[in-house]
């Protein structure tokens, strides 16, 4: 049997997948053809590197699972929204900034386009007070925070506590690029769920919050202007707030805001430290 | 140098306690849809993330856990269980590549590569065969994957699929000789 006939069946007979007849065939043939036998070689490299894709960190999904499957029903979202993309690492970092470059120059000569999103009445009130947070935040940290705490009830929480009663454990960083440290962590009983936040605070700058939630039954700060921009291979979402930048996007498992980043390059690091610590308590 | 096929481990069979918790779940019942989803979280993770990327595996993961509980109470037993979750994440996998494609953006998706500047050679295997199945067609990835990290047998492959066994030979033959051709592009010298 010519090579020509053989080489179609090597990937089935490394498999063990040929009938017995043909089996024997291939066999005998690759015991004496060398071109064959090399083929065959390299499908049983390929099937070697093959086993090491077989271990994978798997994120635990639960917590995002049961709040999806605990809506109503037809209020399930789909997968995915916004561009997807499957880089390679070593080339991501060059698209990251490409793109983020190309939001912040859009931000900036164009300004922000409206948002026709109008939040349900359910929702309404906290998107106008998050919406307020994050005007506050910028110019007054501390009034803004403390307009929060008497909008919603909250408690602070050690890090690395169990945080049982939001069922999922923070992925919030100890640190953020820029200098920022972990200052506190706290829970607010807010109408979507109850939403973790972690303040930051670095020599001469103004903190950063970061929001963590499971649950989106409204598009936070639907009602202030935003573009979508890709960072770290996700969709996220920008505000312009006075100075400084506001961000939204979907983390692992969860939803991940961060408010008071000064640009988009601050922006691209402290969401690529956050996404890069999820799976491991802050 | 010549090969012959080597033994493989024969996949895991289903557990027969499998049965049992698909049937609580499809009672409601939430524990055994979080023992379900324990048991099952690798291979559909797994998959997911050959398949369409880290970024984007856990968004894939989390529908197709929706779309099984979901769809339990209609599954009727005929494939087992474990081949239906395998046709389901793939069918997820597809349905998401497909709305990449539909995307303007993902013409960056796949960006230019001067192969002779790139450190390729440097890649662990690992990180290079991943690097290499996401450029080939994702029809011939998904049976590549069920076939050598899944380890499903022709026969399970066909039944995941709903095609013939023959079509699954032929696909794998192509994936096959795809990867390799892109391989050698990245400097793999197997």
């Amino acid at each position: 049997m010519s090579c020509n006939t053989i080489k179609p069946m090597l990937s089935a007979f490394h498999d063990g997948e040929l009938p017995p007849d043909r089996d024997a065939v291939v066999r005998d043939h690759v015991t004496r053809c060398v071109d064959c036998g090399e083929d065959l070689a390299r499908i049983g490299g390929m099937s070697r590197m093959a086993q090491l894709l077989r271990d994978v960190e798997t994120p635990d999904l639960w917590p995002a699972i049961t709040a999806m499957l605990d809506r109503p029903p037809g209020e399930l979202e789909p997968a995915s929204r916004g561009p997807r993309r499957f880089i390679e690492p070593e080339y991501r970092r060059r698209l990251v900034w490409g793109t983020l470059v190309t939001a912040a120059a859009i931000m900036l000569a164009v300004g922000l386009a409206q948002r026709p999103n109008q939040p349900t009445n359910d929702h309404h009130r906290m998107d106008a007070d998050l919406a307020r947070f994050v005007d506050v935040f910028q110019r007054d940290p501390a009034e803004a925070q403390r307009t929060l705490q008497s909008q919603y009830t909250s408690r602070l929480v050690e890090p690395n506590s169990p945080f049982s009663f939001v069922n999922y454990q923070s992925v919030a960083p100890d640190q953020l690029p820029g200098g920022f440290r972990r200052e506190s962590i706290r829970v607010f009983d807010m109408p979507c769920c109850k939403c973790v936040q972690t303040l930051y605070a670095a020599p001469g700058r103004a903190p950063l919050a970061l929001f963590e939630h499971v649950k989106q039954e409204s598009d936070w700060f639907a009602m202030k202007p935003s573009i979508t921009a890709t960072c770290c291979g996700q969709p996220v979402k920008l505000i312009q707030c006075g100075d400084g930048i506001c961000a939204a996007w979907k983390g692992v498992g969860r939803f991940m805001t961060i408010v008071g980043v000064r640009s988009v390059e601050e922006l691209s690091q402290v969401i690529a430290v956050i996404e890069g610590s999820e799976g491991h308590p802050g | 140098m010549m090969e012959l096929p080597h033994d493989r481990p024969i996949a895991t069979p289903e557990p027969a306690d499998l049965g049992v918790i698909v049937e609580a779940c499809q009672r409601g019942d939430r524990e055994m849809q979080r023992e379900l989803f324990e048991r099952c979280r690798e291979p559909v993770y797994r998959l997911a993330a050959r398949m369409v990327g880290p970024e984007d595996a856990a968004d894939v993961s989390q529908q197709v856990f929706l779309r099984v509980f979901q769809g339990l109470k209609s599954f009727a037993g005929r494939s087992r269980f474990m081949t239906w979750l395998y046709r389901v994440t793939t069918n997820e996998c597809l349905q998401a590549l497909r709305r990449n494609r539909r995307r303007p953006a993902d013409s960056l998706s796949f960006d230019p590569v001067d192969h002779r500047q790139s450190p390729v050679d440097a890649l662990p295997d690992k990180d290079l065969l991943e690097a290499a199945l996401a450029r080939i067609d994702p029809d011939l990835r998904s049976v590549f994957l069920l076939r050598e990290v899944e380890d499903l047998s022709y026969a399970r492959i066909a039944e995941v699929l709903q095609v013939a066994e023959g079509t699954v030979a032929s696909r794998l033959s192509r994936a096959r000789h795809q990867l390799q051709i892109t391989l050698r592009t990245m400097g793999w010298d197997g």
